[in-house]
């Protein structure tokens, strides 16, 4: 529409275009953004180990082992080998 | 005229030192005083640059390590002066072996030497590896490369081993560290130093006229993983690539023998 065509609409534009990619890109978003990922998925696979366990109880367990160095990259290897998952928990 | 500027600047930090100092710590700057004198014999070169650098390396050296360069600090007090300024500084650009060894263990690698005659890319091998560089972990499998924050004290085509593995994973068996395993070690090797893509950083205040803009590119390390150790890998017979499989096989036969 008028957002490629009108010089006046496209500077516009352009420079919200610049102010959101840093909004959204900066300021700890991408963060924020990838760590509920983590969690979501990583509670997925772990509500299947049994009844009743679930992401709060295994970070709780994490911490309480002294495992305190897997982060949720945990959940790339949730993906990829789900063994491994099940033996740490 | 540079020296009594030296001497002036040493001898305000030598005070503030000798403040906080405690006996013992002379007996430690008598043993160390063989120790920078190689440093000072090159560094009288260039005495007048270093000097506004020196007020900011001796906060910082305060408090990274305490006996070396308080010692070495408490030494220019007693009047060797702006020499063993300099010494510090210099040692803090330039890394001598023991300094390089501590901020590696920080930013948590060790450098091996260089290479050009070893192979050590070998075929991928299921096994993977959990490991942390610097605040960032990796899951790391054999051939792979990295991007990391940029390392200091490496060159291009250096061998890093990675000491801080906290997972070790194969198809039969994971072996996990509380944190750390001791024994395992991941070997990689430096494939470059490069910049990362340019961000624009804008900011923008609407109706106040304000607009900045500015560019960045974060510096990065390239780092490709060429062996694991520390855990049995299972053995895979490799079909295809009949030229690298040739060369390799008898490679990990004898590495599983």
């Amino acid at each position: 529409g008028d957002y490629s065509r009108l010089t006046r609409t496209i500077t516009q534009q352009r420079i919200r275009a610049l102010v959101l990619a840093h909004r959204d890109r900066d300021r700890d978003r991408k963060e924020r953004d990838f760590c509920r990922l983590w969690i979501t998925r990583i509670n997925a696979v772990i509500r299947r180990v049994g009844i009743s366990y679930s992401y709060s109880k295994l970070i709780h367990n994490l911490y309480k082992k002294q495992l305190l160095l897997n982060r949720k990259i945990f959940a790339q290897i949730a993906i990829s080998n789900k063994n491994c998952i099940y033996m740490i928990s | 005229m540079a020296h009594r500027r030296c001497l002036h600047s040493a001898l305000l930090h030598a005070t503030a030192l000798i403040s906080l100092k405690k006996s013992p710590s002379l007996s430690i700057v008598k043993a160390l005083t063989s120790k920078p004198n190689p440093g000072i014999t090159t560094s009288n070169l260039e005495p007048s640059w270093f000097i506004p650098w020196s007020y900011i390396r001796h906060f910082s050296s305060r408090k990274s390590d305490d006996s070396e360069n308080e010692a070495e600090m408490e030494e220019s007090s007693d009047g060797e002066g702006e020499s063993d300024e300099m010494a510090s500084d210099m040692v803090r650009d330039y890394s001598p072996e023991e300094k390089e060894a501590e901020a590696a263990a920080i930013g948590y690698k060790v450098v091996g030497p260089l290479q050009r005659s070893d192979r050590v890319f070998k075929d991928y091998e299921p096994v993977f590896a959990v490991v942390q560089i610097g605040s960032h972990q990796f899951k790391v499998s054999n051939g792979d490369s990295i991007f990391t924050e940029r390392l200091k004290f490496c060159e291009v085509n250096d061998k890093l081993i990675l000491n801080k593995v906290l997972l070790l994973g194969s198809p039969t068996q994971t072996i996990i560290g509380r944190p750390i395993l001791p024994d395992a070690a991941v070997h990689a090797v430096v494939e470059e130093h490069a910049l990362d893509a340019k961000v624009i950083i804008f900011k923008k205040k609407r109706r106040k006229n304000y607009r900045r803009t500015k560019g960045h590119r974060q510096e990065l390390t390239k780092l490709r993983i060429t062996a694991i150790q520390g855990i049995e890998k299972p053995e895979i017979k490799t079909d295809g690539k009949p030229l690298k499989a040739a060369v390799k096989k008898p490679e990990k036969i004898a590495a599983t023998a």
